[in-house]
């Protein structure tokens, strides 16, 4: 087996660095914004606000499995259990008095505003409003309507427009400087160029053997999530290519004896990473794709015939893979299939991410019925480790192996 | 209570609807309190407000939403499944919540398994989550869309005098359901709350002009009656979407009666009129996206919270509770931070999550009740 990628080393250097940037914003006169996974970062960026991703925070708090811990604390205050666990270990950390309980970096740096864009879930809403309230906290929410079929209205691209332009006013009013739009049209091309080296990574991955799994993709996606918009990005992409296209070179695959090739659906289960990448590399598949990382390596902010950015961006932020429906997702599935020349979908269903697990029997079934490949869906959590059950995700995993030895 | 109320809270196609379409009446249904119910209405149509309550499994809802869903939509897409939306020309989905809104896609994708299930007109309404001038730009255009739809679809021209009466005949039904809501405060209660969510929920499934006429009837009746209700813990009942009678039956049977409520099926539909003056649909837009009682929108806690705490006061209750379906995101976060704000203002809270429907436990409700009720006497 090739073993962890070297970029890894690199890779913990960069998100240390910037995490000690975001910890030590106050004492260097800098302002944090935290921000949504789907919002429009680069405006923050533009405005050189440090973004601060709750997201990626709670990532974090499952793989170093403190879910569980963090979530008590918020449903001991009311929250359902049955709330995304990225919002109750968030508020869970915010509301624990102990500081040796507030997460892997010692909880996120406070932040100067809020930033929410509900093209992810409703859900986001409610959890930013309470982080506002609870701090005291100027917040901006985007609203961006859903996109189910066909092209964007343009009803609808003014009014997301509308609110790109409130989101300008918002940030020079907590800022209390003026926006640069110059700057704005900089960073825009720098996150493109990002976005477009993303994908130039993932599509690595169509590469037989494949040169690193999903489970690469889910720790080297950091970078392109919360730092899009920077220089630092594409040079570490850049890195991170080099490095896979010497693994290609070589033969070298990520894992030993690939033979079956998988597409993985939905968020991953962050508490256990390592065991379902040891359970599929002994069982000689490779996890050569998946619908979460890809979400950020389609975004393209596309100013030229527009009458102003903000519909670009409204343009680019709207149609989200979150925020489209379902038979959208099973185009961007099968056409991820088709790509990365997949036998089979593994489907994870997650207790806290409804919009994302709506519809994933009938995708599956859809999938099958037209390209004759199995699926198979797993019940968890992204990030809370108390719902996972062990034995039945090992018995389903095995019975579709199983399945898959008796098709390919 | 009135055996044609009683049977439109247990029987989706009533009699009322029976005769509607006998006489050659269309039915549009609707998921959520954000669909004005005055476009259709103003269609000569009879807007029908969609409910899962005769699920007695989920088999098909779970199907094409999956396990993690709230169990309220995956009722009414079993229903559909099982044909019992039939009667429907017409539906209007909207994103009430993440579920709601894909009723929409889910119902479509049953159609294709189910033949026969989806009305000829299906139609998706987006509404904003927040509210701002730009909002109601865009929302009004969406209703606009709605109406075009609406219009091309069943041959029909919805003019500025049918919305006006639309708007005339539903600010009468909601102002006389208000007056319900004061007969249901006083201190010598003449309808128990099981009773009174019939009465709200007859009216999301009657004709409206009709239901009007007998809400005032049975008012008169109310006024008169020489039965009250007295000696009995006064309850608040609040949160997510119920539909179900048989839950405020259960709170009742213990030493209980529900007196007030902010509900969707209850005072959340019916305490904001809409402006009689000026342009209709930007009338009926500003009421709709200005309904800031349900957690879908934007901000608007403290107006939440003073909703509740009012509504708590002026029916004089001795406690609140406040339920979730499972996996409501929604009310799920709010429940909790009305839970402590409502115990700081000396209101004592009972917070519950709950199944909705066939999957609903009645025993552990019960015995939370009766804990609730010990606590609070």
């Amino acid at each position: 087996m090739a073993g962890r990628l070297q970029s890894a080393k690199k890779l913990k250097e960069y998100m240390t660095a910037y995490y000690i940037d975001a910890k030590s914003a106050e004492a260097n006169n800098k302002k944090v914004g935290w921000i949504t996974s789907g919002g429009p970062v680069e405006f923050l960026i533009a405005m050189d606000i440090i973004p601060v991703y709750p997201e990626n925070h709670g990532a974090m708090i499952g793989a170093t499995h403190q879910g569980g811990m963090l979530c008590e604390f918020a449903e001991r205050r009311g929250f359902s259990k049955d709330i995304c666990s990225y919002a109750r270990s968030d508020i869970g950390g915010l509301l624990s008095d102990d500081p040796s309980k507030k997460g892997p970096v010692g909880g996120l740096p406070r932040p100067d505003m809020l930033i929410c864009c509900n093209n992810i879930c409703g859900t986001v809403m409610k959890w930013y409003e309470t982080v506002s309230r609870y701090l005291d906290v100027p917040l901006y929410i985007i609203d961006t309507p859903v996109i189910h079929t066909g092209p964007i209205p343009e009803d609808v691209l003014d009014y997301v427009a509308a609110q790109f332009k409130g989101y300008i006013k918002f940030l020079e009013e907590v800022m209390k400087k003026q926006f640069d739009m110059d700057r704005l049209f900089e960073v825009s091309i720098i996150a493109n160029e990002n976005v477009q080296m993303w994908n130039k990574v993932l599509r690595k991955c169509a590469n037989r053997p494949t040169p690193m799994t999903a489970f690469d993709a889910f720790t080297h996606m950091a970078p392109i999530v919360t730092l899009r918009g920077t220089q630092g990005v594409t040079d570490y992409y850049n890195a991170l290519m080099e490095e896979l296209d010497e693994r290609i070179a070589r033969r070298v695959g990520a894992i030993d004896n690939e033979r079956y090739r998988l597409l993985w659906d939905n968020i991953p289960v962050w508490h256990k990473m390592r065991d379902l990448s040891i359970f599929f590399a002994d069982h000689n598949a490779a996890l050569v794709a998946d619908t979460y990382t890809n979400a950020w390596a389609s975004t393209n902010i596309t100013t030229e015939g527009e009458r102003d950015i903000s519909r670009a961006y409204a343009k680019a932020y709207t149609p989200i893979y979150l925020n489209i429906g379902i038979d959208r997702m099973l185009e961007v599935i099968k056409g991820l299939a088709d790509i990365f020349d997949v036998d089979g979908l593994v489907l994870h269903s997650n207790h806290s991410c409804k919009p994302y697990s709506i519809g994933q029997y009938d995708i599956a079934r859809r999938f099958y019925e037209e390209n004759g490949k199995p699926s198979v869906v797993i019940e968890g959590d992204m990030t809370d480790e108390r719902s996972w059950s062990q034995a039945q995700v090992t018995t389903r995993l095995e019975a579709f192996m199983e399945m898959l030895e008796a098709k390919v | 209570m009135r055996e044609e109320i009683s049977e439109t809270t247990t029987t989706l196609f009533n009699r009322y609807v029976k005769k509607w379409k006998d006489g050659g009446g269309k039915v549009v249904g609707y998921t959520c309190t954000y669909v004005p119910e005055e476009i259709i209405y103003a269609a000569g149509m009879l807007p029908f407000r969609l409910r899962g309550i005769e699920a007695t499994s989920t088999s098909i809802g779970d199907t094409y939403y999956g396990p993690v869903i709230c169990s309220f939509p995956k009722c009414v897409l079993q229903l559909a499944g099982e044909g019992k939306y039939k009667f429907l020309d017409g539906a209007v989905i909207c994103n009430g919540c993440d579920s709601m809104r894909r009723l929409d896609e889910c119902w479509r994708k049953a159609s294709e398994d189910y033949e026969g299930i989806l009305p000829s007109w299906f139609y998706y309404y987006g509404v904003p989550h927040k509210v701002a001038d730009y909002s109601l730009k865009w929302f009004v255009e969406e209703t606009k869309r709605l109406i075009d739809s609406l219009e091309a679809h069943f041959g029909v021209k919805i003019t500025d005098d049918d919305l006006k009466k639309a708007i005339s005949v539903y600010n009468k039904g909601r102002t006389l359901l208000k007056r319900l809501d004061g007969l249901r405060i006083m201190d010598e209660v003449p309808i128990s709350g099981a009773d009174a969510l019939a009465v709200i929920i007859a009216g999301t499934a009657i004709p409206r002009d009709e239901y009007n006429k007998l809400l005032e009837e049975l008012l008169e009746e109310l006024e008169e009656s020489k039965e009250r209700i007295t000696g009995k813990k006064r309850l608040l009942l609040g949160g997510s979407v119920n539909d179900d009678v048989s839950l405020v039956e259960l709170i009742e049977e213990t030493d209980a009666i529900v007196v007030a409520d902010t509900l969707c099926f209850g005072s959340r539909s019916y305490v904001d009129l809409i402006e009689e003056d000026g342009d209709p649909l930007v009338a009926i837009c500003k009421r709709y996206l200005t309904h800031s009682f349900c957690p879908r929108m934007f901000g608007y806690y403290k107006e939440r919270f003073r909703f509740l705490k009012e509504r708590a006061e002026k029916a004089k209750v001795d406690g609140v509770i406040l339920q979730n379906i499972r996996f409501c995101d929604l009310h799920g976060s709010e429940n909790g931070i009305f839970e402590r704000d409502l115990e700081a203002a000396g209101i004592p809270c009972m917070r519950m999550e709950r199944e909705y429907g066939p999957l609903v436990e009645t025993g552990r409700i019960k015995m939370r009740i009766d804990a609730f009720l010990e606590r609070i006497s």
